[in-house]
């Protein structure tokens, strides 16, 4: 019902995103989505990939400061307002959303929304309860 | 002008019979009223009977700053609290603040110190002083204060801070002379300046001190302000300003000898190092009441000055400390230890220091302060927020902790350079 996040510090450098992507590349991590909060100072980068855990370790091993958190991610219909349906769902739930970001693609077709809120477990029973079942890592 | 011809141009074979007689009665005095004081003694197998004269001086244990944080808060103070008049207080080397006390006694030897300091540097009761030290619990602005009341000068109390106030009041109210901080007397000048209010001003003299500043400042000072710039040493364990100050030839800070004895050791090993030697300043009180100290170890590294000076004073005079033996910087006039961010950032953390440097600098004549700090597991989250609340609780703590604000900055893991595999904790860039 959750899925591992890699949430990793990037700091105000050049290359310095390029060099992690570079190292989840060679070693054939897949990225299924993507997102990059900035501040003055630094970025905090949040992936899903395929393989959280070893790609925590090679990261960790190249000295970059990495964590592994639960997010959720939730399939989208391919219709106008499907956003919308979860976010409205969620309102009602009294549910605060801390970040999302949006991947099409990321299984098979279909877009995917990521998301952390302020209750977690509740949030994946509401949205359940909704018929919108929360994807798991794959 | 010599304030106090009497005590100021003393023979010196009478002024080392008077420093004998105060040094006896303080150590008796002491080893009777101050645990800390006594049992060091004691450990070394010193009785106060064994204090004869002056030259026994070096016979008596060591005092340090970290006693007055042992002893926090009141454990070192000599007298009932009821005749304690005053108390001061400023940051000790970790989070927690230490306190000084004064007697009625302590507070007129002291503002006798300002005056002779104020006078030294040509003020009277014509003078309009503009006393921009801070007041409160820093020694400075209160020091200055009653000395200056002491001489009769007409002293405009504005504290510190608020540039175009300072300006506008010296130019309305006249001000002939002004005390603050050197940093902030460079400030001042160069907003005189680009103000061109340059004319408007009477400034004779100012009287600068509780940070460290070099004679290229001084020429600097006089000559943006068209003043002469005098120098003055204190520090609140000793008393406060007026320990030493500048006279007029302004060729090193004449000590009050009759009130301080200093004396010049090597740092690493305590032995009194021959006259003229440099090395870490150490001083006694030698009629402080309330809050006496003998062979309080100052950390500042300077020489002392034996010879006449031409003033007429036979006080003996300190160079300008050069440096310190311990890692203190002084920013913004304010004494910062590393060891209390360390203190911070190990609560911040949850119990893991992480590594971090401190950078000071000086841009347009005020000191910045930013530490680095690498980013760990223990500060990593993944909302921002939560990132920018931590930051938030040590610039807070910080802040609260030294007084002073400092910008926090994170950055990568193993980017702090280190040498010989320590990390080097401060940069100061300053060129002072
Ligand atoms: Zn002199």
């Amino acid at each position: 019902m959750f899925v591992k996040q890699l949430t990793i510090f990037v700091e105000n450098k050049f290359g310095r995103i390029a060099d992690i992507l570079d190292i989840l590349g060679k070693n054939h991590i897949d990225i299924r989505a993507l997102s990059i909060a900035d501040t003055s100072e630094y970025g905090l980068m949040r992936m899903i990939v395929s393989d959280p855990s070893a790609a925590k370790t090679l990261l960790r091993e190249a000295g970059i400061i990495v964590k592994i958190t639960d997010a959720i991610a939730v399939p989208l219909d391919h219709t106008p307002g499907g956003l919308s349906r979860i976010m409205e769902i969620l309102r009602g739930g009294g549910i605060s959303v801390s970040y999302l970001y949006a991947f099409v693609g990321m299984y098979g077709n279909d877009a995917v929304v990521v998301l952390k809120t302020d209750k977690p477990e509740e949030t994946v029973t509401l949205l359940s309860q909704n018929g919108i079942t929360p994807l798991g890592n794959v | 002008m010599i304030y106090n011809p009497q005590i100021e141009q003393m023979p010196r074979d009478e002024l080392k019979k008077l420093q004998s007689a105060l040094l006896i009665k303080q150590v008796e005095r002491m080893y009777e009223r101050v645990e800390c004081f006594r049992n060091r003694m004691d450990l070394n197998g010193v009785k106060p009977s064994h204090i004869k004269s002056i030259d026994d001086l070096h016979l008596l244990p060591f005092s340090y700053k970290k006693d007055l944080r042992d002893y926090y808060p009141y454990g070192l103070f000599a007298e009932p609290m009821e005749n304690i008049v005053r108390l001061h207080a400023s940051s000790g080397t970790t989070g927690k603040q230490i306190v000084v006390g004064y007697t009625r006694n302590d507070l007129d030897n002291w503002s006798g110190t300002i005056a002779r300091s104020l006078s030294a540097a040509g003020a009277d009761k014509n003078t309009f002083l503009q006393n921009a030290f801070g007041y409160g619990f820093f020694t400075g602005g209160l020091g200055i204060h009653d000395g200056a009341t002491k001489i009769g000068a007409t002293l405009i109390p504005i504290a510190a801070g608020n540039t175009q106030r300072q300006i506008t009041t010296m130019v309305d109210f006249g001000s002939t002379m002004i005390t603050c901080t050197p940093s902030y007397a460079m400030y001042l000048a160069e907003a005189i300046e680009e103000m061109g209010v340059r004319d408007k001003i009477k400034l004779k003299a100012g009287i600068f001190g509780a940070e460290p500043w070099s004679e290229d400042m001084r020429h600097a000072i006089e000559s943006k302000l068209g003043i002469k710039a005098y120098d003055i040493y204190g520090l609140s364990e000793i008393q406060g300003p007026g320990v030493a100050y500048e006279c007029e030839y302004q060729c090193g800070m004449h000590i009050c000898e009759d009130l301080f004895v200093a004396e010049i050791i090597d740092p690493d090993t305590g032995e009194v190092l021959p006259e003229g030697s440099t090395g870490e300043l150490v001083f006694t009180t030698l009629a402080k009441e309330g809050f006496p100290v003998i062979r309080y170890r100052t950390r500042d590294i300077c020489s002392l000055i034996y010879e006449p000076c031409r003033c007429g004073r036979t006080h003996i005079r300190m160079n300008k400390p050069t440096g310190r033996s311990d890692d203190m910087l002084i920013i913004r006039g304010v004494n910062v230890f590393p060891s209390q961010i360390e203190e911070v950032l190990l609560k911040v953390g949850g119990d893991i220091t992480p590594n971090y440097q401190i950078i000071v600098d000086r841009v347009n004549n005020t000191d910045t302060f930013d530490i680095n700090v690498e980013m760990s597991d223990a500060f990593l989250h993944d909302e921002v927020r939560s990132i920018e609340r931590l930051e938030k609780s040590i610039v807070d703590e910080l802040r609260s902790v030294l007084g002073i604000g400092v910008k926090v900055h994170l950055v990568n893991p193993k980017s702090i350079t280190r040498s010989e595999g320590k990390a080097k904790r401060v940069i100061d860039n300053r060129k002072i």
